[in-house]
């Protein structure tokens, strides 16, 4: 079953990638925000990530949603589980692409919606989330997600895992 | 916004959209020394990204690359079509063809049809192809498709010829 292709939370729209978000993504990853996350990257680089991320909604019916503001359209980042590697759990991201749009629990807004629908409509049982060591912001949103370290060797870069089915029976 | 990608059929073969089942002989074309003059070889998890950002490129540029299917094995044999990454001069008509699928003339078929249905579709007439100079297999498809030597540049750090193709459209009306 694929996933919804726009979810809508109190202040956010999340929907499928789209040809006009390249620039700001682009902004993001050549910024020093992806330091945990491999980057910054060069442009080109940055043209096929996005290409990924809507290649990735093609193959597998969900994907990385991006996270817009629901008043002005604006995008702000992206949020939602990709699966690269089938010996772990769906793995989720959760970026915002400007400090700016920091502080507001945005990211935690746009992976918790992402993660209601993954439970509830989908019936996944748990995702994960790999999150280097210093990354102490998305580490905090794994936690308040109800994420569990788990052990992970690969370097700086820690696991969390986010089980769905315990917070349907809460 | 979902994936709509054009099917073409030529006299031995499918052009068809990337699927998730093409993706060992990807993987396996990846690992290969045949990616020597296109960013290669690639590990398996960079053929994976490579296969998505392929089907996100129809996504978010409209047009992009097929796989190429011998339509007598149904077989997955490479890929052909049109491919403008960012910092791309313009749209570029390229070719591959998987492990043992060479020397039987499908990647002329195959990008012949591109390139046609590119300059009737999508009004990319005049398209380039960016070729290393050591690439001797390729240039000869580039020659038999009738593109003609237009510049000598670099792309990505490397050497690189730039063939300009004719119209197609000019080919088909007089055939």
């Amino acid at each position: 079953m694929n996933a919804a292709d726009t979810l809508t939370t109190h202040r956010l729209i999340l929907r499928r990638p789209e040809p006009a978000d390249f620039e700001p993504f682009c902004a993001f990853m050549m910024s020093d925000r992806t330091r945990f996350l491999g980057g910054p990257k060069s442009r080109r680089i940055a043209f096929d990530r996005l290409a990924n991320f809507a290649g990735h909604w093609v193959m597998r019916g969900y994907g990385r949603y991006i996270v817009t503001d629901r008043a002005t359209g604006r995008p702000l980042g992206h949020a939602g589980a990709f699966q690269h590697d089938d010996t772990i759990p769906p793995e989720m991201a959760w970026s915002l692409w400007s400090a700016d749009d920091e502080g507001r629990g945005l990211a935690r807004e746009a992976a918790a919606e992402t993660l209601r629908h993954y439970r509830a409509d989908l019936g996944w049982p748990v995702v994960c989330a790999r999150i280097h060591r210093d990354n102490a912001g998305s580490i905090a949103i794994a936690r308040q997600l109800g994420g569990t370290q788990v052990p992970h060797d690969e370097g700086d870069t820690l696991r969390f895992d986010i089980a769905l089915a315990q917070r349907g029976a809460a | 916004m979902t994936l709509t990608v054009p099917v073409i059929e030529t006299e031995r073969l499918i052009l068809r959209e990337p699927r998730e089942e093409d993706f060992e002989a990807l993987v396996e074309y990846s690992a290969s020394d045949r990616l020597e003059f296109i960013g290669g070889p690639k590990s398996r998890y960079g053929a994976w990204e490579n296969l998505l950002a392929q089907m996100g490129h129809w996504v978010l540029r409209g047009y992009g690359f097929w796989t190429i299917e011998d339509r007598e094995s149904g077989e997955p044999v490479g890929r052909t079509g049109i491919i403008r990454h960012d910092g791309w001069r313009e749209p570029e008509l390229g070719w591959g063809l998987f492990n043992g699928m060479e020397g039987k003339g499908f990647a002329t078929e195959a990008a012949s049809a591109a390139r046609l249905h590119a300059a009737t579709e999508w009004g990319f007439t005049r398209l380039i192809s960016q070729i290393h100079p050591d690439n001797g297999r390729s240039i000869s498809v580039a020659l038999r498709l009738g593109a003609v030597l237009e510049a000598e540049d670099k792309l990505l750090g490397e050497p690189c010829l730039i063939y300009r193709h004719p119209d197609p459209r000019e080919n088909a009306n007089a055939a």
